[in-house]
Parts: structure tokens; sequence; C-alpha cells
């Protein structure tokens, strides 16, 4: 009996503890350091903003490219790519498509992302801007992922409902967000 | 002792005349000593004649164009700037058919030079122009030399100012009519340009240096050379705002930016133009690495700078978004990016202290914060950049098929066919190639 209440404690206690979900994922295997030149495709478009999803990927790439640790192709090098590869949809990519277009761009790595939402949030009185973002790092070599994070900043929080305000302006939750997709690139 | 007084006192009258007298004279000598810029030297003595182009509406709304343009035209004439007559200029148009009057390309400096006989033409756009609730003026203007065999952007400035962007005490600063308004934007303009061809003033005046407007993030790579001079194309930014020409005004502001520094040679947005349409370079998403490394070849410059703006609002609080880079024809990848973003009103505190009124001066207060970062800048660790090769090229008008008018691409493919143009190496300038 007492080994079974015992038993029981033991995987409650577990169960707890292990909650905390992953929000990544992270390669062993790859080697980071091998990755120079990274293209970013266009952002996949889930909020009601039509223009999310290209200024969410401009901050993030400008933000990869003054981190000075790899080279970001300019946006029109991506397309040019994409385009002349005739790439079905650009912002979802088939495993061939990341191959060869590693090959034409001669980049080491492709990211593609998801802006899941963008823009002003409501409860009661309050508001705030929020940004989700979801990104996917490929490896063009062998089209696998070797990365991926997801970012949610902004929103009401607990100064916002107490005083009222419209939260911070979209553009640093931007930034915001994408520092944190860096930092859990880079960690 | 009464007499010795009244003398000595007329001595000290007199010395002081003359000393007054003396510093008139030297200042008057050294007003006229005043020299030409280098760009205008040998021109008549008059100063440079002038072939003022029609006005380019770069305005969101509707714009009494043949006003504006009459109205530039006497404040150049009331500044004793020699202008070609009006119709001269239209038939001059004509007979070239021209139809871009927003810059100057090769064969139309030439042109004008051998058949109007001028040494500058002056470019003029409107930017902003509303006459309710408040007056509104944005006035560009740009002189661009044509005395030597490629067009280069001599002297630009641009003057926006709003009615009530400076009430003062009890309104007395607010201005309410559009005629006034417009007087004193060409009063600014022409003040500048004045200066500039009497040898006193700057080729591209700056506005102010506002630390509130820095670019949010930057990146400048170490390869662009400290001191070392740049010849600069610049293309029309990618227009992403709601804001009808809002790439090509953002373009422009980079364009005096650029030129206001020393180290930069800008090649007028009309001969970049020109290559553009020539080379059937067409950019749909933003200028790639091949494009680019073609364009700067035909130009003969070292970097091009492009963009895409994202929100440009005018208003009672204007609203600027843009990213601009620059590519390198050196190392054939991306040296230089600023992504900015400002409202007129970022860093106001106190009532109105410090805003900015007007979308065109706020424009310029961020490029220039985002210039200053190119032109003196630190630098990261060096870059990876893939080197580009770019074949021989093909103009479009050319015999060659489109296909091989197009430009080498990166991956490697092959390169148009022979019997391209020669490219000669950069233009003048300590550095380049």
């Amino acid at each position: 009996m007492r080994v079974g209440v015992a038993m029981s404690l033991l995987a409650l206690s577990l169960g707890c503890g292990g909650g905390r979900a992953r929000r990544g994922f992270q390669d062993s295997n790859m080697d980071f350091a091998a990755v120079k030149t990274v293209a970013v495709l266009p952002f996949s478009n889930l909020s009601r903003d039509a223009a999310a999803a290209d200024r969410v990927r401009e901050v993030f790439s400008s933000m990869l490219l003054a981190s000075g640790a790899v080279y970001v192709l300019p946006p029109g090098e991506v397309v040019r790519g994409y385009t002349r590869l005739a790439v079905t949809d650009p912002r979802a990519p088939s495993v061939e498509e990341i191959t060869k277009l590693g090959g034409l761009l001669k980049a080491d790595a492709i990211i593609r992302g998801v802006v899941k939402e963008y823009g002003e949030v409501r409860s009661g009185s309050s508001a705030g801007n929020v940004l989700s973002v979801s990104l996917e790092m490929y490896e063009t070599s062998t089209g696998r992922i070797v990365w991926s994070a997801t970012s949610t900043k902004g929103g009401i929080g607990f100064g916002d409902r107490l005083l009222g305000g419209g939260g911070e302006p979209m553009e640093q939750v931007t930034e915001q967000v994408a520092d944190d997709l860096l930092d859990k690139l880079f960690r | 002792m009464t007499s010795s007084t009244s003398s000595s006192a007329e001595r000290r009258a007199l010395a002081l005349a003359v000393a007054l007298a003396a510093a008139a004279l030297g200042g008057c000598a050294s007003h006229r000593a005043a020299a030409p810029p280098a760009a205008l030297e040998g021109v008549g003595p008059g100063g440079p004649r002038v072939a003022l182009f029609p006005l380019e509406n770069l305005a969101a709304s509707s714009t009494p164009v043949g006003k504006l343009s009459a109205a530039i035209e006497a404040e150049l004439g009331r500044r004793g700037v020699e202008v070609a007559a009006r119709d001269d200029v239209e038939t001059f148009l004509r007979a070239h058919r021209i139809r871009n009057t927003a810059g100057v390309d090769q064969e139309t400096a030439r042109a004008a030079r051998e058949e109007l006989h001028v040494d500058a033409i002056l470019v003029s756009a409107v930017q902003v122009y509303a006459v309710r609730p408040w007056p509104r003026l944005g006035l560009a203007l740009r002189l661009v030399g044509v005395r030597g065999e490629e067009p280069v952007v001599l002297w630009v400035d641009q003057v926006s100012r709003s009615g009530n962007e400076a009430p003062g005490l009890l309104g007395l600063g607010l201005v309410r009519s559009m005629d006034r308004l417009q007087a004193q934007v060409l009063e600014r303009l022409g003040d500048s340009l004045a200066g500039y061809l009497a040898g006193r003033g700057a080729p591209a005046p700056l506005c102010a240096g506002d630390g509130r407007f820095d670019p949010r993030i930057s990146y400048r790579a170490p390869q662009l050379a400290q001191g070392r001079r740049y010849t600069v194309a610049i293309l029309p930014f990618v227009n992403a705002s709601e804001r009808r020409h809002a790439g090509e005004l953002v373009a422009l502001e980079f364009v005096r930016q650029l030129r206001a520094r020393d180290r930069f040679t800008v090649i007028d947005p009309g001969e970049v133009r020109d290559q553009l349409l020539r080379y059937r370079l067409i950019m749909e998403g933003g200028l790639s690495l091949d494009y680019a490394m073609t364009l700067l070849k035909v130009l003969r410059a070292d970097l091009v700078v492009a963009g895409t703006v994202r929100e440009y609002l005018d208003g009672d609080t204007p609203r600027v978004s843009f990213t601009a880079f620059a590519l390198d024809r050196e190392s054939g990848g991306v040296a230089w990016e600023a992504s900015s973003i400002g409202t007129g009103r970022d860093g106001v505190f106190f009532y109105d202290a410090g805003s900015v009124g007007t979308v065109g001066e706020l424009t310029c207060r961020m490029a220039r914060r985002a210039i200053d970062q190119l032109a003196a800048g630190g630098g990261r660790r060096p870059l990876t950049a893939p080197a580009i090769p770019v074949g021989p090229l093909v103009p479009a008008e050319s015999d060659e098929s489109d296909e091989a008018a197009a430009p080498a691409s990166s991956a490697g493919e092959p390169a148009p066919p022979s019997g391209a143009p020669a490219v000669s190496p950069a233009r003048g300038g300590e550095g380049t190639r």
C-alpha cells in the first residue's frame, strides 16, 4: 500500500516537473559553425495584417546580418532563386526544392517562417501589441530541418491591466521576437 | 584744450570711418573672391547657364505643376541664374522624345550641352502638396552637371514645410496661405543654390543630425575602407507602403545624403534608370546580386544602394519606415544595411518641442543617420559573401536575343555571348577601379 502511494506521488511529481514543453529543436549532429551563408525565404502569414510577414522577415533578416555571424542573402537574390527554380510555394518549399535552392543561391542554410499572430489584442479596456513567430532552418545539402524555434512577445501584461496603456509599439515587439529567436539560434 | 580734444575726436572718428570702409571693402572683396565650385570651373562670368526641366509630381495629390514650375523659374531669375528659355527646353524635350524628366542620362546631357548650350540641368520634384487643413509643400531640386561626358549631381536640396509646424507664441508662426509657404520654401532653396553657385554653400545641405532617428538595426561590413572614395548608384526603393512614389522619394533623399559626403560620387538617377532600361534589368521583388553586379559594371560604380519603404505617412505626425542596403562591387555582397523606423514625435515629451512636422524632414533626418553609419561607421567581422562572376554584357537594343541580354547569374549559368560593349573601369575618384 505504502509503496503504491509512494509510486503514485513520484509519478505525479515527475509529471508536474516535466510539464515544461520544449519550444525549439536543435539538431545535435549539426555543425552550425559551418553555416556561413543563409537565405531567408518569405514567411507565411496567418495574421490579419497582409504586410506582417514581410515586415517580420525584414527585421529578422536585418538582425541576423547585423549579428555578423552569418551572411544573409539580399531578398532580391532569394526571389531570383525561387523564381528561376519555379518553386511552387516559396513559403513552404519541398526538400528537393530546398536542396536545389541551396545550390543555386550558394546558401548553406535556408530559413522559413510563419507569422502566427501580429497586431493588437484586447482584453477589457486594455490593449497591447503581440507577435508570435515560428522559424525553421534547413540544411541545404540534405534538406533536413536542423533548427526550429518559436517566440511570442508583447501582449497585455499585469501593468497594462492595472494601469491601462496600449502596450509596446509593434516595431519594438518585432525586434524582441527577432532577438529572442536569434538567442535561441546561437545558444 | 578744447581745440585739441576736438581734433582728437575727429581723428578717432576718421580712423573709425576708414576702418569700417576697409572692413566693408574687405567683405565685398572676399565675397567676390569666393570661387565657384570645382565642377563649374570654366563657366562664363555670369555663372552657369541652366535648363529647367519640367517639374516631376511625386505628391500624392493634384498639384499646380505649371504654377510651381513658373515660381521656380522666377526664383532662379531673381537670383541671377541664367536659365534657358522654357520654349527652347520644351522644343528640345519634344525633339528628343524625352518624357522622363526626373533625371538626366548621358544622351540627354550631351544633347542639352550641344543644343541648349547649358552647363547644367535643374531637375525639380514636388514631394508634398496640400492646401488643407494646413498648407504643406515639399520641393526637391537637383542640379545635374552636363559639361562632362557623364551627368553628375552637383547640388541637391529639398525643403519641406507645413503651415502649422512652428506655431510659436500665440500662433504667430502659423502660415495659413499656400502662396506664403511657397515663397518661404523657394527662398530657402534659392539661398541654398545661390550659395553653392557662389562657392559658399554646401553641395547638399544636411538636415539636423538627430540621434532620435538612428537606424534601429544596422550593419556595416569592414570591407568598406575608411577614407576611400566610392561611386554610388541609387535605385528607386521598392515601395511597400500605401503612398504613391514613396520609393522614389526615399531614394532621392539618399541621393542628397550621399552627395553631401565628399567621399561619395553620386550617379544621377536618370543615368541609372537609363541603364536599367537599356539592359532590361527588371527587379521584381528587389535587387538580386547578379543584377546589381551588372548594373555596377555598366555604370562603373562601386556601390549600389537599394531598399524597401514600408511606411511613408504625411500628416501632423509623419511616420516613415524603410530598410536600405548597399551592395559592393568588390566583394559581391551586402556591404551595409540599415533598418529605420520613426515618427515625427519620437523623443517628444514636452508639448511639441522637438517634433518634426513634415514627412520630408523626417525622412531626411532618418536617412542622414543611416548614411552617417555607412560613411563613418565601424565594421564587424569579415563575411563570406560569395563572389559573383559577371559575364560580358549585351545592351537590349543590340541584335542579340533577350536571353542574351540577361546578366549572368551568380549560380554560374553560362555568360551571355560575347560581342558586348567593353565596360570601362570605374569612374574617376581616388581609389576607384
